[in-house]
């Protein structure tokens, strides 16, 4: 089978590309220079940054558990998740305003603007917390878990592309062996604490033992929304013609169908748990987000992040539906932005949800630099991985 | 003696999908293909539908979930009271875990019995058994049936058919009495 290579090399203007980057990162610095003492725009920065992040975090779950199971299925798809990967190292760079706005983020920091009015040696819970959450080990959680994701993606993609050039297939045991590997273990434990440190300890004498697969689920479903848009979009493009099919996006909705119940059930079960067991400092956390607006943020969550989903895709036509996928794909990423910013704001704003300008302007911000950046790395290297011997079985992949 | 219909013996399971596929453009409705081994492509090649058993599960499922949710709302909330840890009679979070155990009861009946239903189980006998040679389907054998019911049923032409599409072994199904 002869493929035209015309389908499956990307190409966009690298200037465009750069320009798009440049922008973004010159809004986000505005806003920062702007908003330098506003715990506002922190705030927003956090769930601008959680909210892109999570979508590579969720990439990098998909492409282990695709090497190390040897899949079929999703070698045709597999270059572009690892395309997504490298856009970590920009994300390393983007994570510094967070460091240095982290007095006015975190209230565990005794610098904490909450301790002007509150002794900070008298609160029992934060002293008994303070081994783990203080300033110095934090950091260097932060950088042991960027690091991690930096040798992962660096890893995975360099061996990928370079299989295409010399056609050596002990790249594929490699990776499957790396994969395999304790890092697999290492990358789950640092999303989990990933989500512990930065949105968890938002809110620091409340805890949930579910919090760390609530991040992994809110993430993976957020990055099967991103996949399944950009596959749509590449194929509108006149990219991946005859490669990728419906058959793909047949499993891509299954996947979105199937971890929409997941987060589902996990955000259940962490509601159900604290709401049954009645214990103030637990509840205290829901009932700040049934106050206000924040009600109105809850019921859509789980109208807009359950309901919605489930009913639209469960049906097989649906999922075959592009139209309809696309859609979806976009509704999801928009409800996992609306997740995102119901688990950080009410720390800030008890009222009610707010959407203001910083809101706004690190969502450009980082959207500019996270496509841009995507698609400069996209046209890098052919979206197949060629050499694959199971790329013709992926692309003749058929449901039954 | 009455006759059931004609079967004829194939030898691969590649032979059994083309003869599928002969049987089907030939216009025939009432046959079936019979294999020691799930074959892939046989429903296509048969030209069956996707089966409805999605929707009797999806109409059990909310059934069930319905279910679920108004018992325990009308036992909670309404025939028995009680005052459990503070909470209010009407707490619907609570009833969310015997809502899902209930639609997935449902949904595993609707399920089996659909299953049952659509595939005419439980049946103790079918008229393939007439033939004797049949027993080899369980092992290395692949047979085409066509039954007597089909609208186009005519004996001598079904079996020059199955002959000139490839198959062996052209046996007509008849009861012994």
């Amino acid at each position: 089978m002869k493929l035209d290579s015309k389908t499956y090399h990307y190409s966009s203007k690298k200037s465009t590309n750069f320009i798009l980057m440049f922008a973004g990162i010159a809004l986000l610095s505005i806003a920062w220079f702007a908003g330098f003492e506003s715990k506002e725009f922190y705030f927003s920065y956090l769930t601008s940054f959680f909210f892109w992040l999570s979508i590579i975090l969720g990439a990098m779950f998909f492409t282990f558990v695709h090497y190390a199971f040897s899949a079929t299925w999703s070698v045709a798809i597999i270059r572009v998740m690892e395309n997504t990967l490298m856009l970590i190292p920009i994300f390393t760079m983007l994570f510094f305003p967070i460091i240095a706005g982290m007095e006015m983020l975190f209230k565990w920091l005794p610098d904490h603007s909450y301790w002007l009015t509150h002794s900070f040696e008298a609160d029992h819970l934060i002293q008994h917390k303070l081994p783990f959450l203080n300033k110095q080990f934090f950091l260097q959680r932060a950088v042991a878990y960027f690091s991690l994701w930096n040798v992962i993606a660096f890893y995975i993609y360099f061996t990928s592309t370079k299989h295409d050039t010399d056609a050596n297939h002990n790249a594929l045991i490699k990776l499957k062996n790396f994969t395999m590997s304790p890092i697999g273990v290492l990358l789950f434990t640092s999303i989990t604490f990933a989500g512990l440190d930065w949105l968890m300890s938002l809110d620091p004498h409340w805890y949930s033992t579910m919090y760390g697969v609530y991040t992994f689920a809110g993430s993976f479903l957020a990055f099967l929304a991103f996949l399944t848009f950009t596959l749509i979009r590449l194929k509108d493009q006149g990219y991946l013609k005859d490669i990728v099919s419906e058959e793909h996006f047949h499993d891509l909705g299954k996947y979105l169908f199937a971890f929409t119940v997941f987060y589902c059930y996990i955000a259940g079960a962490q509601f159900y748990f604290i709401w049954y067991t009645n214990i103030p400092e637990e509840t205290i956390w829901y009932l700040h987000r049934w106050v206000g607006s924040w009600k109105t943020i809850s019921i859509l969550l789980i109208v807009g992040k359950f309901f919605i989903p489930f009913f639209a895709l469960i049906f097989r036509g649906s999922k075959r539906n592009l139209r309809l996928l696309q859609f979806m794909s976009i509704w999801i990423l928009f409800m996992h932005y609306i997740d995102i910013n119901f688990i950080v704001m009410p720390t800030l704003h008890h009222d009610g949800f707010h959407f203001g300008i910083y809101d706004i302007a690190s969502m450009l911000g980082f959207a500019a630099i996270f496509i841009g950046g995507f698609r400069y790395i996209m046209s890098r290297s052919p979206l197949v991985p060629l050499n694959d011997p199971e790329l013709i079985h992926s692309i003749n992949h058929r449901n039954h | 003696m009455n006759t059931y219909g004609v079967i004829a013996r194939f030898d691969t399971p590649l032979a059994l999908v083309h003869a599928a596929e002969k049987v089907k453009d030939a216009g025939f409705k009432d046959f079936d293909c019979h294999s020691p081994f799930p074959i892939h492509g046989m429903d296509d090649a048969m030209g069956l539908k996707r089966s409805k058993l999605g929707y009797v599960i999806g109409a059990m499922g909310l059934t069930g979930a319905l279910f679920g949710f108004g018992l325990q709302t009308w036992i909670h909330s309404i025939e028995y009271p009680m005052n459990i840890s503070g909470k209010p009679f009407f707490a619907y979070p609570a009833y969310a875990i015997i809502t899902f155990e209930l639609m997935v009861l449902f949904s595993a009946f609707g399920a089996v019995f659909g299953m049952m239903y659509f595939n005419s189980i439980p049946r103790f006998h079918h008229p393939v058994f007439y033939s004797d040679k049949f027993s080899r389907v369980t092992s290395d054998a692949f047979y085409v049936s066509i039954e007597i019911s089909d609208p186009k049923y005519n004996e001598e032409e079904v079996k020059s058919f199955l002959e000139k599409i490839g198959g062996t072994d052209i046996e007509v199904l008849k009861d012994e009495n």
